[in-house]
């Protein structure tokens, strides 16, 4: 069981991340910069470690620019931004999860506890079943 | 680049645990952000009961569950000034045991850490063990949806970690 497009979600889902967290990173400073380029790094890793287990160059490439859902000018909209990815990362990651196996479906849920975390480190609350709110 | 998306249909909480992989769809096109121009939802309606499967695997997790809102109640009772921190997070694990839908005991009080630091950090580690447990349970599950619900419910004791890093450092 190992659903492409499930894998294909996660990757384009990543290729957003990537490109937010671009943008995200442009409009702090210090040390809420330095915590974007981490988190920026970790979805490079994650983008790629779900790409390769993608048949030949299946993986979906990314967008040239992703539309946000809100003005992202400042500080504080540049944080709601990355709470809402990484909370809209979890429900593409628990997708995931329910549609591979072993160390494939280990690593899912690793990679959505790591954007959870990352969204309450955000100051998103923490959640049940976290998800991205702003859309409920 | 356009900075304003497409409005998002709302997700209930019941669509967000028994979803396929269609919520995608929810969250257009690439599912986290859609790419500018793309314009296409591909919601598949594909929506299945919200089933639990796997007893053994329920009763561990309520289990588990069970004794994290004991250890919270008995937090709470014992430093009520952690009540507007801690409460939000007993009432997760709250949700967390009613999605097992298994009625499991109350295990006997143990009383917490008579420091309050103590305390948050015991509450902590306990968070921290029932993530890496749920992420056990989730390789034992089979129903894709009981394996959806553990991920979320992993991904939110693993972000209370995070939370009570939080309520620690304002002590």
């Amino acid at each position: 069981m190992n659903n492409p497009e499930a894998l294909a979600a996660a990757v384009s889902g990543e290729d957003a991340a990537i490109y937010a967290y671009g943008v995200i990173g442009a409009l702090l400073n210090a040390g809420p910069r330095r915590r974007a380029l981490e988190a920026l790094r970790a979805h490079q890793s994650w983008r790629e470690r779900i790409a390769q287990l993608m048949p030949g160059d299946t993986a979906p490439t990314p967008a040239i620019a992703y539309d946000f859902p809100m003005q992202v000018i400042d500080a504080g909209a540049a944080i709601a931004l990355a709470q809402l990815v990484e909370n809209r990362l979890v429900v593409v990651y628990a997708d995931l999860a329910a549609t591979c196996e072993g160390e494939r479906r280990a690593d899912a849920v690793l990679a959505a506890s790591e954007c959870a975390t990352r969204a309450v480190v955000w100051g998103a609350p923490s959640q049940a079943f976290p998800h991205d709110t702003t859309s409920t | 680049m356009p900075l304003t998306g497409q409005p998002i249909p709302p997700l209930t909480r019941r669509q967000l645990l028994t979803r396929s992989t269609g919520l995608a769809g929810v969250f257009a096109g690439a599912g986290v952000l859609s790419a500018c121009g793309s314009g296409a939802t591909t919601a598949s309606g594909n929506e299945a009961s919200p089933a639990i499967s796997g007893a053994q695997v329920n009763v561990t997790v309520a289990t588990s569950e069970r004794a994290l809102i004991a250890q919270y109640t008995s937090t709470i009772s014992a430093f009520p000034q952690l009540t507007p921190s801690l409460e939000p997070l007993l009432r997760q694990h709250e949700e967390h045991l009613a999605a097992t839908g298994v009625e499991v005991p109350d295990p006997p009080d143990q009383p917490p850490p008579s420091e309050l630091l103590v305390a948050i950090a015991a509450l902590s580690q306990a968070e921290l063990t029932a993530a890496l447990e749920r992420r056990e349970s989730c390789l034992l599950a089979s129903d894709p949806d009981f394996v959806r619900t553990l991920t979320f419910i992993a991904a939110s004791e693993a972000s209370h970690v995070a939370a009570l890093k939080t309520v620690r450092q304002s002590q």
